[in-house]
């Protein structure tokens, strides 16, 4: 199913938890919905499951206004991140439970409890109860039990954010297969950028309520629209330099330096930032282009290293092959590449290049 | 060589006592009823009755009509645990999942309203109870005690404690808010609504003062009331009270031990004192 938004605003008093959101959700897509916490995210989500009132604004499933119905009339699965899981009720008895709220016969419900079992892997744990259960599987469960009724789409709150680092890993490759095997549209929530990179089809990223920028994980990463979306994703963090722009060139605060990077003409003295990925920096590289760094510090990681280098004030990082030869304290010529270097307007934020 | 544990010692010996102290009063009735009267009244007592004699317990039945006292108190208690459970759950409901102006003011005023004695209502409820001609009549011993502000204050802390997540869940899966109280809240409450259904059974069970007033003909009166048939003018013949007590005590004795494993680990969840 298709789920519309349009200018979905929630207030809660004076402060707005999302505001004027508007974004289409494809059909049989994984779609993150990625964000700093406190930025609306889950809200978003809970509007969507109709827990939380909508403030203006309109949710359209399919063409359908659903923006006023009631949570039980939507047909959606939720999977809150504490799982929800009813305490009293065995595995078997969680899954059956919407299905036995539908009056689906019991027949009917203990077959389709046996396929959901066979899908997320639980079939030997229906008879055990949730405080028996370890994080992991009682995720499966709450999955499980949110697909009983053929939801038409999934909704995930912060999944992964209950279960340890391995689990971690193994969950959202879960997630992934159990989305790919039924299909069903599902919208997760998360903070996390490796997360919602690794496993959506589509991110949705947000900030304050206002949804930023909204695209496939690699091109978010390739082609952030704004200083927040470059700083978001990526780790190591994405560098930034403050300077300004002379002659067509720009300047990086506190230096001496000019560095040609501009592909258009840009308005003379702007204050601007300038975001370079750490791939992007070529270490010890001379080129026509390429400008003094210096080497403030060397962290080991295996094959490549990465290296720290100093501009003025600001700090660098760039990765190195392990079989350099520089020291700390060298002065280094670094080149830029043409992809993952980005020019921001201080002020606003907006990507300039 | 291992320690000798003195703190278990003094610990048990403590638990000892303390158990001794509460059962003695029901092991000392319960040997009582089968003495004669003159056993009963010598000095210095003896512990041990010299000879076993149920006829105490014969002339029970026959001192008050102890058959009939015991179904009106088995209706009472049990219309009053019905009817009380029915209203505690209903408004702790109300007064923890939904949302109505005025609620929690509402809420306030009737906790506050707990510190008005019961006895300070007598006269009131007296009055209503005998405008609705309700003297001397079942539904009189019943009707007063419907509802109850503190199991309701205790219930709902309860079901506050539960997360707002699961009664989402239950609406998402398709559950109404009724369906939600019945079949999510109330098996996780299980302990504390068992704890409360005992308390209030022996609370109704025992209750005296009310069906005092309000009961005088033999139709109407329940069992605490009939004991008070064995103080006559004549002095008290404690045999016979004590036969009688027994009667009295023993259907509590039982529920208590059929629920025992429940009321406990209620008590424990709960944080209520029995």
């Amino acid at each position: 199913m298709q789920i519309h938004v349009e200018n979905l605003t929630k207030r809660y008093g004076k402060t707005i938890a999302v505001n004027d959101f508007s974004a289409t959700f494809e059909e049989g897509k994984l779609i993150a919905l990625l964000g700093p916490s406190g930025c609306g995210k889950s809200t978003m989500l809970y509007m969507l499951a109709g827990i939380a009132p909508v403030t203006s604004g309109k949710i359209l499933f399919d063409g359908t206004d659903v923006t006023y119905l009631p949570p039980e009339k939507r047909n959606v699965g939720l999977v809150f991140q504490n799982y929800a899981l009813y305490p009293h009720m065995s595995v078997l008895a969680n899954i059956c439970f919407p299905l036995e709220i539908a009056k689906v016969t019991k027949k009917e419900r203990l077959e389709r409890a046996g396929e959901l079992a066979k899908l997320v892997h639980i079939e030997d744990l229906m008879d055990r109860k949730p405080n028996q259960l370890s994080g992991g599987q009682q995720q499966r469960v709450a999955i499980a039990r949110a697909l009983a009724k053929r939801p038409s789409f999934l909704l995930l709150d912060e999944p992964l954010s209950n279960l340890d680092a391995r689990l971690r890993l193994e969950m959202r490759e879960e997630i992934r297969r159990i989305q790919k095997d039924t299909g069903v549209t599902t919208i997760f929530v998360t903070h996390d950028q490796e997360e919602a990179m690794s496993i959506s089809d589509s991110v949705i990223l947000m900030k304050d309520g206002v949804l930023q920028q909204y695209a496939s994980p690699q091109e978010l990463y390739d082609e952030p629209i704004n200083s927040f979306a470059a700083d978001f994703l990526g780790n190591p963090p994405i560098n930034k330099i403050s300077g300004t722009i002379d002659k067509g060139k720009f300047i990086p605060e506190g230096t001496e330096l000019a560095i040609d990077v501009l592909k258009a003409d840009q308005s003379e003295g702007t204050h601007v930032t300038l975001a370079l990925r750490a791939e992007s920096l070529m270490v010890n590289h001379k080129s026509p282009k390429s400008f003094p760094a210096l080497v403030d510090n060397l962290f080991v990681m295996g094959k490549e290293e990465i290296v720290a280098l100093r501009i003025g004030d600001t700090l660098l990082r760039g990765y190195i092959d392990a079989s350099h030869k520089i020291k700390i304290g060298d002065e280094v010529p670094v080149s830029l590449r043409s992809r993952g270097v980005f020019l921001f307007d201080s002020h606003s934020g907006v990507r300039l290049q | 060589m291992k320690q000798f544990p003195i703190k278990k010692i003094v610990v048990y010996l403590l638990l000892s006592l303390g158990a001794i102290t509460m059962v003695f009063p029901y092991v000392w009735m319960i040997l009582s009823s089968f003495k004669t009267p003159a056993e009963v009244a010598t000095t210095p007592p003896t512990w041990w009755p010299s000879s076993f004699a149920f006829t105490n317990f014969v002339y029970a039945f026959h001192t008050a009509p102890f058959g009939q006292y015991f179904i009106n108190s088995l209706i009472v208690t049990s219309c009053v645990v019905l009817l009380t459970l029915t209203t505690t759950i209903l408004a702790a409901f109300a007064f923890s999942r939904l949302k109505f102006p005025g609620r929690d003011i509402l809420f306030t005023g009737l906790l506050a309203l707990m510190m008005v004695p019961f006895e300070m209502m007598i006269i009131t409820n007296y009055a209503t109870i005998s405008k609705l001609h309700l003297i001397n009549t079942i539904p009189g011993l019943i009707i007063p005690f419907t509802s109850s502000i503190f199991y309701t204050y205790v219930l709902r802390n309860f079901f506050l404690s539960i997360p707002d997540s699961l009664y989402w869940s239950a609406r998402i899966d398709g559950a109404s808010n009724w369906q939600y109280l019945w079949k999510v809240m109330v098996p996780i409450a299980k302990p504390s609504i068992i704890t409360i259904t005992l308390l209030n059974a022996i609370l109704s069970w025992n209750s005296f003062l009310w069906p005092l007033l309000i009961a005088n003909t033999n139709s109407a009166r329940t069992l605490p009331i009939g004991l008070y048939a064995f103080i006559t003018e004549g002095g008290v013949r404690y045999e016979r009270l004590m036969a009688a007590a027994t009667i009295v005590v023993i259907p509590m004795i039982i529920l208590f031990l059929l629920a025992r494993k429940h009321i406990i680990s209620g008590v424990a969840k709960g944080g209520l004192k029995g």
